[in-house]
């Protein structure tokens, strides 16, 4: 297979765009309730940003969407873990919460259960948990990241422009 | 069949083989939370952390096993199991002869119906259960491989023929 052609340039200021706005909305609590929207939209974001920004006719492939895609998903990656450290707080209470509903529903719960989302039990801020997160949301981020720009150059990459043929000579005279 | 294209091929089944297993691993792992949140509910802990930013895995709006909520809910689940099944479908239904995206259209048709759900759910139109949660998330998830193979083995093809050209 061929290299691409007109391969879309500068994409990483759009692959961090799309990427910051995904870990920020990604790392906030309640917003973070979309599930897993965040990250391939903030891919498709990138892929948009790329292609309005591209030269005339450079055609967005697949490829160039996944690329794109996945710098997107490991940039969301590094502002999700950045943008999560100041609500660990919030989202401890949060899964207390979650196993207090839990307890009340009859789920048979552990011994100690209490104690695990303690806020008052939470160790300090870690740095080896903090890059052992940051590379597994990396992966992962890239992965959906890489689906979302695939999807998002299909919607929105440039077709590669059909080069005129060139004219044929002229007819013969009788 | 050229090398190249015999070349081109194993790269392919490469990257099938190897995003299966993640997918496999994947569901394995929403699974395994509810299973260590009966015994190890530290350990527990962390995997569940691991999908919060995926998901808001609110146990109502979540399938139950061994007691215990899945680790993603009923939505992501559907959305998940569907890009396996359509992962396993797609040896039968693409194989691995070129790279090619699947129509647009298509995409858009499977994901109305999670997309009519959810925008329904948030303006208070209706409020369905898990089952059509699932079932929409199902259907939306079932074309997403063909995307992430098509572009994830475009781009390591297109990787692999500059390496060639420049050695």
């Amino acid at each position: 297979m061929p290299p691409t052609k007109g391969r879309p340039d500068s994409v990483l200021t759009p692959a961090l765009i799309g990427g910051a706005a995904a870990g920020v909305l990604s790392g906030l609590p309640v917003i973070q309730c979309l599930c897993c929207l965040w990250i391939p939209a903030g891919a498709a974001l990138a892929v948009f940003l790329a292609a309005r920004s591209a030269r005339g006719g450079t055609a967005f492939r697949p490829a160039d969407g996944a690329r794109i895609g996945a710098y997107s998903g490991i940039a969301a990656a590094v502002v999700h873990s950045l943008v999560n450290l100041p609500f660990q707080s919030v989202h401890l209470a949060f899964y207390r919460r979650v196993l207090e509903r839990l307890a009340e529903y009859g789920q048979a719960m552990p011994d100690g259960w209490q104690d695990v989302f303690n806020p008052a039990n939470a160790a300090g801020f870690s740095a080896t948990g903090f890059v052992l997160g940051l590379l597994i949301f990396a992966v992962i981020f890239a992965a959906f990241g890489a689906l979302g720009g695939v999807i998002g150059a299909s919607l929105f990459g440039r077709k590669a422009s059909v080069p005129t043929p060139p004219a044929g000579p002229p007819p013969l005279q009788p | 069949m050229t090398p190249d294209a015999a070349a081109e091929r194993r790269t392919l089944i490469r990257l099938y083989a190897a995003t299966l297993a993640a997918g496999l691993l994947w569901m394995a792992a929403i699974m395994l939370a509810p299973w260590l949140a009966g015994r190890a509910p530290r350990m527990a802990a962390y995997l569940y952390a691991c999908f919060t930013p995926l998901c808001h895995q609110l146990p109502e709006r979540s399938f139950s096993l061994f007691g215990h909520p899945l680790a993603v809910c009923a939505r992501c689940t559907g959305l998940y199991a569907g890009a396996l099944a359509g992962l396993i479908g797609y040896p039968r239904f693409r194989g691995f002869a070129a790279v090619r995206l699947p129509d647009i259209r298509l995409l858009l048709l499977l994901a109305t119906p999670i997309a009519a759900d959810a925008a329904a759910r948030w303006i208070g139109l209706w409020s369905s259960g898990n089952t059509v949660r699932f079932l929409t998330g199902f259907a939306a998830g079932s074309l997403l491989p063909y995307y992430f193979l098509t572009g994830v083995g475009e781009w390591l093809l297109s990787r692999r023929h500059i390496e060639i050209v420049t050695h």
